[in-house]
């Protein structure tokens, strides 16, 4: 594995949030634990390299800068289509003693505190490279709201995250709570280093949702297939949702390619299966799961938001060029996969259909 | 590429095209005075000027300097071809400034040969977010008055033109309230671009193929509008042909209703993301056949891509030899020295430098001073 490779990996996820920053700012979203993470993480990121400098001046430029109204809008349409999926999930196993929700490679997500606080019956797991891992906990345990909600019980007895480099090495990196399970796994090892057991407290038998937002597409195709596939195999009643950029047939997804690999990031997945058909049969014939559903991200703007709502939106700021967001947002899109007998059956439609 | 900023207390347009052909940036003062003296000019040209064919006409170009250049090596440079700019200018491209500085210099110089149309984006307010403003302060410094100036001018520039009498010319499109040319006319055009109303719907609308009348935009300003409206419009008006820019097209224009309405784009791989083409169109005569006009069709240029690789170097290149103002050798980062010295053109946002060894790979700190980071969904 390559040590700079993920960490330009992980840095995609200062990207995300800062895209989410700047779309709660604006009103396009709503999300009372932005500031939190925000907050915490300028101020530990920098303890997580002997260098600090650099990141803490860039880590505010990050949060300075705007980002223009076609951004937001995909930022808008990418978190509220995942909440929907997600809420109409927990809405339907509602009654069930347990539900489960597994967000890999989660990052700086505030999913967690969002429907930790509204279902009892939810246990969340996020699993991450082991740096956002510390930084997500010691965030959470400095914060007396999130540390509620995540039922953390030891209040009293918190230990002292860390101040500097060599802290942060030391610092222990799980988080174990009734409700909430936050721990480091490299996803690719998933199925070779770790089995089902290495995956602690996860309970391979009641209803569970994965979350995958823009993760598997920084994987080789066999390694995100893998993850998949160890999922499917090990829990027997569970659905996956991925938000995946694909390369499309135009010149986009090549432009694409060379724009971010200037930037030192790869997405090996995005010319492989790079049109919805692709994605379709990625999972049908190679990955045998039949059950599947797809959108992307222009379908999901234009029948998962209703009217009133997409004029609020539209009129939050002037929007420079409409086919703008609309090519970019035909090279997004959402997989919703389900086997065991989930009888997960979101009201939103999808594109391409599989039962 | 030098960055000389080239001043004179005299008016020379050659020298100043000299300058800015040669990639250099004009003075405040000269802008100043240029600005000046093309509103001069523009106050008596009326809302709608009339031209004749053989023209070029030139969609949006957003600031995308190296390719303006590839336009006049494609299309000719002026005097030796009339052109007519639709509009959009500046923002969202890196070069906005020497962009719009050399379009009023060629005005200036070849008035009857040159027509510059305002764009949605030029405007105080939207310059403000899309990058114009931020380019201004980042090459003439926080207390610049260019970009005042240049917002100024653009309060002067004509709303539409008509081409033989017969072909309508406007930044976006059509008006619920415009019927007659006559209501253009009495536009007062002379202010920053309102919210709403017939000036604001002239640079925001857009034609809409699913419709026959008019539909509330999703841009937040202007109307989206259909067949009827067009052909009521063209029929009330004795035009045959409606020529507007503002949408961006993939293969560099876009006919709508057999020839009706046609969209004219100029920027290539706009924003550097799109990876789309571009054009210009040729207008021979308005005989309105097939034989009338000429879409010529090109990619990004050369340079254009060249200067973007540039502006963006990789963070994992040790040869930071870009070119680039302030190299980072030559600064005391480690004392928090100042990232934007008075040399710097653009702002960092890159995350996360080389380490000093830290993976083994390194072999120095590479500062790259970045123009910012292209935007996907990560």
């Amino acid at each position: 594995m390559n040590a700079r490779k993920d960490k330009v990996i992980r840095s995609t996820d200062v990207d995300a949030l800062s895209s989410r920053y700047f779309a709660v700012k604006k009103d396009y979203i709503d999300d009372p634990y932005m500031d939190i993470m925000v907050d915490g993480l300028k101020e530990l990121l920098p303890f997580t390299s002997n260098i600090n400098f650099s990141i803490s001046r860039n880590l505010k430029s990050a949060f300075e800068t705007p980002k223009l109204p076609a951004i937001n809008r995909g930022t808008y349409i990418r978190t509220k289509s995942i909440d929907l999926v997600v809420e109409q999930f927990l809405r339907k196993f509602k009654e069930e003693p347990e539900v489960q929700v597994v967000s890999i490679g989660a990052g700086s997500d505030t999913r967690p505190f969002k429907f930790l606080s509204l279902y009892s019956n939810l246990k969340y797991f996020e699993y991450d490279f082991v740096e956002s891992v510390k930084i997500k906990k010691a965030i959470i345990l400095r914060n007396k709201e999130l540390s509620s909600i995540v039922k953390f019980q030891n209040l009293n007895d918190v230990e002292k995250d860390f101040s500097n480099y060599q802290e942060f090495l030391r610092y222990d990196e799980n988080l174990f709570t009734p409700n909430y399970n936050l721990c480091p796994i490299d996803l690719r090892l998933l199925g070779d280093k770790y089995n089902i057991n290495s995956l602690q407290n996860l309970n391979p038998n009641i209803p569970t949702l994965i979350l995958g937002e823009c993760v598997l597409c920084y994987m080789e195709p066999a390694d995100a297939n893998q993850v998949i596939k160890f999922f499917h195999d090990n829990l027997n009643k569970s659905s996956i949702l991925l938000y995946e950029p694909i390369g499309g047939d135009d010149n986009f997804g090549n432009v694409m390619v060379k724009n971010l690999s200037s930037r030192g990031i790869s997405l090996p997945n995005l010319m492989h299966y790079n049109t919805l058909e692709k994605q379709f049969e990625r999972f049908t014939k190679e990955l045998k799961i039949e059950n599947l559903q797809i959108a992307d991200m222009n379908f999901v703007l234009n029948n998962w938001i209703d009217g009133d709502e997409l004029n609020r939106i539209n009129h939050l700021e002037f929007l420079d060029e409409v086919e703008e967001i609309v090519l970019m947002n035909k090279h997004y899109c959402l997989i919703l996969a389900q086997w065991g007998d989930l009888n997960f059956k979101p009201i939103q439609k999808f594109q391409l259909v599989h039962e | 590429m030098t960055r000389e900023v080239f001043n004179s207390s005299s008016l020379n347009l050659d020298q100043c095209l000299e300058q800015l052909y040669n990639n250099n940036l004009l003075g405040e003062e000269l802008i100043k005075k240029l600005c000046f003296k093309l509103k001069e000019l523009l106050i008596t040209e009326s809302n709608i000027v009339h031209l004749q064919t053989p023209i070029t006409v030139v969609g949006d170009i957003h600031g995308q300097f190296y390719d303006l250049l590839e336009i006049f090596k494609i299309g000719g440079y002026p005097p030796d071809t009339n052109y007519l700019f639709l509009g959009d200018y500046v923002d969202r491209g890196y070069h906005s400034v020497e962009t719009i500085s050399l379009l009023i210099v060629l005005k200036l110089k070849y008035p009857n040969r040159v027509n510059l149309i305002r764009g949605n984006h030029e405007s105080r307010q939207i310059t403000t977010n899309y990058g114009f403003y931020t380019e201004c302060i980042n090459k003439y410094g926080s207390n610049s008055m260019v970009w005042q100036y240049f917002t100024d001018l653009f309060d002067y520039l004509i709303l539409s033109c008509i081409i033989d009498n017969s072909i309508f010319c406007i930044h976006g499109g059509l008006s619920p309230n415009i019927q007659t040319i006559n209501s253009i006319l009495v536009i007062d055009r002379f202010k920053e671009i309102p919210h709403d109303g017939p000036m604001a719907d002239l640079v925001w609308s857009d034609p809409d193929l699913d419709l026959l009348n008019f539909q509330i935009s999703s841009r937040g300003a202007g109307y989206q509008f259909g067949i009827n409206i067009v052909n009521k419009f063209l029929s009330i008006n004795g035009f045959d042909k409606i020529l507007r820019a503002h949408q961006l097209c993939n293969e560099g224009f876009q006919v709508f209703w057999n020839g009706k309405v046609t969209t004219v784009w100029s920027a290539p791989n706009y924003c550097y993301r799109c990876g789309n083409k571009a054009s210009i169109m040729e207008v021979f005569n308005s005989f309105n056949d097939d034989d009338s006009y000429l879409f010529n069709v090109f990619d990004a240029s050369p340079e254009s891509d060249k200067e973007f690789r540039r502006l963006n170097n990789s963070i994992f290149n040790t040869n930071n030899n870009s070119g680039f103002i302030d190299d980072d050798a030559n600064n005391d980062l480690d004392n928090g020295g100042s990232l934007n010295g008075d040399n710097s053109y653009y702002f960092s946002d890159e995350l996360f430098f080389e380490e000093l060894g830290n993976e083994g790979e390194s072999k120095g700190r590479t500062l790259n001073r970045k123009a910012r980071h292209i935007d996907y969904f990560l």
